[in-house]
């Protein structure tokens, strides 16, 4: 791939080339119609990327990166009204607020953080 | 001056290697048999148990019985379990294995009375950046480490500093790393002038002051008898590594900083060569990484009914017990990477299961003749799709929208056309199930009995209905609805799901204006119906264009890829081969070596010419060396050239571009033939660069031209990425942790090493064997590489 300026152009294609869209065959009757599209959970930010998610204790628990040289901040929006931070054993932190369903989360440089989510 | 040492006994055990893991652990049940009865039997015998957790779950698995003596041990603070689960190779796993694997070996160490809270690093091949940020994450204050070191390091303490300003008390084991006091009790006599010199050897890295750590173990070792007797002779004391380094409360401040990763050839090989070996390895490491972490997990998290936790944990014990710094690395055995590789797929098998949990209950509410589409990224998503589908109707995503498809290809319908007794044939009718399908319909003319069968069962059916009516039967035909296989372009939310399926082509088109249009079609309205829709892919045998990436086949094979801005790759993807007469640790090339770069042969095939996707397979011919030229009629002796003997290997290159990717696609392909060379893509750089930038565990890092040497191990500049490497203008987007080296203006990334040896006694870039020194046999010398 070719790129001019920062490696920061990298990152999202990577995302995409290492994650291909999964295909799966319809199993419903066939007079079925296509269900509606449905999000489950969206991260952004510059440089952030999402490393983990799974459930833990009724909450879910996000793992995120910042790969940049400065402080960034990752956008969490989903089906969420509770959030806290976590350590990386999973132990539980302080509260964090939430509005709307996003959570705003900053981050300092190359930081790893983990926070846990919950309806 | 205070000369006091502190003895701790441990034994660092290496789980499998040059032995498979159930051989060596009969050797461990021995030794933790015995560790156990001194202990009891004397009261000041500490022992530190190797930083992980998995020497304990392997003896208990054995000896179950002796749960307890093991636990009241770990409470009494004298035996020193964890914090690791397993003590892994850093780079050959991901970022996420790595936590996993702290989490997994200090909760255990919980139950059995708690972890040892020092980030034990003893024999890793260098560190990764972020580990001080992992471990003060973990709740751990302090790491432990020997090799990677860099020269600036003149202390047995520094502070080691994560890229985001994490630090934490790191002890380093110079002079000997964890076998430092290894040789204090070998012998009886001279006892005390060992000690004597211990010290002097240690005071010049640790001062004047303070006690001083003698970590009394090595590889598979056991204590020698009468040890706390021995201690007190030299008036030392006896305690395990976190009792050492416990009275320090991992304070940085006034130590001095050593920043990012440790790959410093200075104080200790780091054996690099262990990236590059046994790619399969790697590449089923990461793809099961992939699986769990970014599909399983994340799915069953968003999507699923009950959280499917024991098979996750399952497969991350896999996964973890796979990160093992003689497992993954691939320096073992081949017994040892059957196992590893065996352990592997099992948990991506797991992965896959889980996945298919999830996304099966998902697929419910998807009629059966349309698809689910999953997205697992947690960003909108817009790429093209390989999918499956009855028919040649155009395909319809749910607003009803037609999606951009590409037929690639059309699955066989004829599939049973033979003169046979009919009775035969309705042995092979289970139920509606025939030939893997489900009978659709059925029809008795002219002697000739057809089925035509479907994915989806669409009729009742009972072969006993039909007994009665095959009088004059003597041919049977299975005939399989039309299907064809499509590229389709689809836009899929955030960490969610969409869907497709066939429209009636008379209804789409309806409203149209009457051009006629072939079956499966491309219709180019599709393109125009939002304004960020990406350009379409064209492609013949010469040029693939996007609109964002031009690539163009040089009639030598290689590629000249051309950005949107015009940044310009010149002669991409060069395959190289040279010898390689080292180890699986460190690549050596003969004293007279001969690199191959140019095919005596060139073909290039178009696969498919676009709108989503444009392939084109190149094949390239090379006469290759077929191994390293004896000399000595010996292989222990390392061959100083290459051979005569030439070896025709045609390299499969599918170059594939897809709409709205600015990158192409590669996947190299060879059957490998040949013993003791070393094969490398080559992408030159658009523009000069001082350094290269990799991802890998949580950082991307910055590396220079040149590593550091000092030990006697030769510096090679190659490193591990794990997701990308990029440099000067180019990148390489990678599916599994790749070696690289940035030499000569290009990016040269390893492809294979085929070397004979797990270790030789005599290695060019390695003044001392690694290892035992084991031949492989053939299989693991040859093989289909991709």
């Amino acid at each position: 791939m070719p790129y001019q300026g920062s490696w920061r152009e990298v990152v999202p294609q990577a995302e995409a080339f290492r994650h291909d869209l999964l295909v799966v065959p319809g199993l419903g009757e066939p007079y079925l119609p296509l269900p509606a599209p449905e999000a489950g959970l969206e991260v952004s930010g510059d440089g952030v990327v999402m490393t983990s998610l799974r459930e833990r204790d009724g909450w879910q628990e996000l793992r995120v990166v910042a790969l940049t040289l400065d402080a960034t901040e990752a956008i969490v929006t989903g089906r969420f009204a509770e959030a806290r931070h976590a350590d990386l054993r999973g132990r539980p932190g302080d509260p964090l607020p939430v509005t709307d369903g996003t959570l705003r989360l900053p981050l300092g440089a190359w930081e790893i953080a983990t926070v846990q989510l919950r309806c | 001056m205070s000369t006091e040492i502190v003895v701790v006994p441990h034994t660092h055990w290496d789980r499998e290697w040059y032995e498979p893991f159930q051989r060596f652990r009969l050797r461990l049940v021995a030794l933790l048999d015995e560790v156990l009865d001194t202990m009891e039997r004397e009261p000041a015998y500490h022992f530190t148990l190797d930083g992980q957790l998995a020497c304990v779950d392997d003896y208990l698995e054995v000896r179950p019985e002796n749960r307890d003596r093991v636990a009241a041990l770990v409470r009494s603070g004298r035996l020193a379990v964890g914090p690791w689960q397993i003590l892994l190779d850093e780079f050959l796993c991901s970022g996420e294995n790595i936590i996993r694997n702290l989490e997994l070996g200090m909760a255990r160490a919980d139950r059995l009375g708690g972890a040892m809270p020092v980030g034990y690093l003893p024999d890793m091949f260098g560190h990764t950046a972020q580990m001080p940020q992992i471990l003060r994450k973990a709740g751990l204050t302090h790491a432990c480490v020997y090799r990677g070191v860099p020269s600036a390091v003149t202390t047995d303490v520094f502070a080691w500093v994560a890229p985001d300003g994490t630090a934490v008390r790191t002890q380093y084991l110079p002079a000997g790393g964890y076998g430092n006091g290894a040789y204090l009790f070998s012998e009886g006599e001279g006892l005390a002038e060992r000690a004597a010199g211990f010290v002097r050897t240690m005071r010049e890295w640790h001062g004047p002051e303070g006690p001083l750590l003698a970590m009394y173990g090595t590889d598979h070792s056991a204590p020698v008898r009468g040890l706390p007797d021995m201690v007190a002779t030299i008036s030392a004391r006896m305690d395990t590594l976190s009792g050492y380094i416990g009275t320090s409360d991992g304070e940085v401040d006034g130590l001095p900083q050593v920043h990012g990763e440790l790959r410093s050839h200075a104080r200790a090989n780091i054996l690099p060569g262990v990236i590059s070996i046994r790619p399969n390895l790697k590449q089923a490491m990461s793809r099961a990484e992939r699986m769990v972490e970014r599909y399983a997990e994340p799915l069953a998290t968003l999507w699923g009914s009950e959280w499917p936790g024991r098979f996750l944990d399952m497969a991350w014990w896999r996964l973890v017990d796979a990160s093992g710094h003689d497992s993954v690395t691939g320096c073992g055995v081949d017994e040892t990477a059957q196992q590893v590789a065996a352990r592997i797929a099992e948990a991506e098998h797991l992965g896959q299961a889980v996945r298919d949990l999830v996304t099966s209950r998902l697929a419910r509410s998807v009629p059966s003749d349309g698809v689910l589409i999953v997205n697992p990224t947690p960003a909108a998503r817009r790429g093209v799709v390989i999918v499956d589908m009855p028919g040649n109707d155009p395909l319809l995503d749910p607003s009803g929208a037609v999606v951009p498809v590409q037929p690639l290809e059309y699955a066989p319908t004829l599939l049973l056309d033979e003169e046979m007794d009919p009775a035969t044939a309705l042995t092979f009718v289970h139920g509606t199930e025939l030939y893997g399908r489900h009978v659709a319909g059925l029809a008795v003319e002219d002697g000739t009995l057809t089925f035509t069968v479907a994915r989806e069962p669409s009729v009742a059916f009972d072969v006993n209905d039909l007994r009665g009516a095959l009088d004059g039967v003597t041919r049977v035909r299975i005939v399989a609805q039309p299907r064809r296989t499509v590229a389709a372009m689809v836009q899929a939310p955030p960490l969610g799901h969409t869907s497709l399926r066939p429209g009636p082509r008379e209804q789409v088109h309806a409203e149209e204006d009457g051009v006629e249009r072939l079956p499966g079609m491309h219709d180019p309205s599709c393109w125009l119906s939002s304004d960020s829709a990406p350009l379409p892919v064209r492609g013949d045998e010469q040029v693939l264009d996007n609109g964002l990436l031009r690539v163009t086949i040089a009639p030598d094979g290689t590629l000249t890829l051309v950005g949107q801005d015009g940044t310009t790759v010149t002669g991409a993807a060069r395959v190289v081969d040279g010898g390689d007469v080292g180890d699986t640790y460190n690549y050596a090339p003969p004293a007279t070596d001969e690199t191959v770069s140019e095919p005596v042969a060139v073909e290039a095939e178009l696969i498919c010419t676009g709108p989503l996707t444009a392939m084109v397979d190149v094949r390239r011919t090379y006469l290759w060396p077929a191994s390293g030229e004896d000399p000595y009629d010996t292989p222990e002796v390392p061959a100083g050239t290459r051979a005569t003997r030439m070896e025709e290997i045609t390299v499969t290159t599918r170059v594939e571009l897809r709409a709205g990717e600015p990158f192409v696609r590669l996947r190299v392909d060879f059957d490998n033939r040949c013993a003791d060379h070393r094969v490398r893509l080559h992408v030159p750089l658009p523009q000069p660069a001082t350094c290269s930038h990799a991802e890998g565990q949580f950082a991307v890092v910055t590396r220079g031209l040149t590593a550091e040497g000092g030990c006697g191990e030769t510096p090679l500049p190659t490193f591990p990425a794990s997701s990308w490497v990029a440099a000067g203008g180019v990148a390489a987007l990678l599916e599994h942790v790749t070696e690289y080296e940035l030499a000569d203006g290009e990016l040269a990334l390893t492809l294979l090493r085929s070397t004979g040896y797990l270790s030789r006694n005599r290695n060019a870039l390695r003044p001392e064997p690694a290892g035992p020194s084991c031949p492989p046999p053939p299989p693991s010398r040859a093989g289909r590489a991709r």
